[in-house]
């Protein structure tokens, strides 16, 4: 029986360009969360057996970062470009490592926002049409 | 068997940092430093959060889920001068490393003493009281990490 991941182990990624760069890794990240959705339709054929087939494939991604000097994230929204993004986990010490990859993605949002007492964060949100866990 | 330390044997000294860092002793080059006098007491509290997983009701595993930023409790007399943060520590705010070392002279030259590395310090507190026999000053300090026990130290001026 393996360890379950903790969200100190994790480590995300957020890069344009080919989705075999190495990628930037995102600092300060404060939440993460990531939802792939395929909708199937499923139909019967004329000998009793069904077909399935996607109607569409989205994964929606949203996190929130502090704000940090040289942070890419507000250059890459400004950029309107597609980008790819991981979500690596890692137990260390050679236990096992395992992720997600979300290819082609568009950002729909990276906000700015703070309050008294507090750090400014970008919210973020985004989408993709192709991933694949690893 | 070997020997307890007592406050005697200990010295802390402290030395302007160079850029905040949880693992490494960051300082430039000449940077300022000193040894805390009349140091009264000291002491170090550190803690993490750990998440024991249960799996149907039986612990299997522990998973450490943050470690809080370790705090260093300081109060010394006051000869009319204290510590002063200084600034262009490669952060937005002033940072201190403290080197702490319980000497082992009872273990001859070698080694010299246990030691103790506390790294980016940032002061949050300060009292400051006059008293009949001596004026006095207690500070807490929260560090970015710290590292210890080791057989080595940075700091060339602990003088016990």
């Amino acid at each position: 029986m393996g360890e379950v991941y903790s969200f100190r182990e994790g480590s995300l990624y957020c890069w344009t360009g080919h989705h075999t760069a190495s990628g930037s890794v995102i600092a300060y990240v404060e939440n993460v969360n990531i939802t792939p959705n395929v909708a199937w339709q499923s139909n019967p054929a004329v000998d009793g057996t069904y077909r399935g087939h996607y109607t569409d494939r989205r994964i929606d991604f949203s996190f929130s970062v502090a704000w940090e000097f040289g942070g890419v994230l507000p250059i890459l929204f400004a950029a309107e470009t597609a980008v790819h993004a991981k979500l690596l986990q890692n137990l260390g010490g050679g236990l096992g490592s395992a992720g997600i990859f979300l290819y082609s993605g568009l950002l729909t949002t990276v906000g700015y926002g703070g309050a008294q007492g507090g750090l400014m964060q970008h919210p973020v949100n985004g989408f993709a049409h192709e991933w694949s866990a690893f | 068997m070997s020997e307890v330390l007592v406050q005697k044997e200990g010295s802390l000294v402290w030395v302007q940092a160079s850029a905040p860092a949880s693992t490494a002793w960051t300082t430039a080059a000449s940077c300022p430093s000193g040894q805390m006098g009349f140091l009264e007491s000291f002491s170090l509290t550190s803690a993490r959060t750990i998440a024991t997983q249960m799996d149907r009701g039986i612990p299997k595993h522990h998973k450490e889920q943050s470690r809080e930023a370790p705090e260093l409790q300081l109060t010394y007399r006051w000869t009319g001068y204290g510590l002063s943060v200084l600034s262009a520590s490669g952060a937005t705010m002033g940072l201190l490393n403290f080197e702490f070392r319980g000497a082992q002279a009872h273990l001859g030259t070698i080694p010299t003493g246990r030691y103790f590395q506390f790294y980016g310090a940032a002061l949050i507190s300060r009292n400051w009281s006059e008293g009949a026999e001596f004026d006095q000053v207690q500070e807490t300090w929260r560090l970015l990490g710290y590292s210890g026990e080791n057989p080595s130290g940075y700091m060339g001026n602990h003088t016990v």
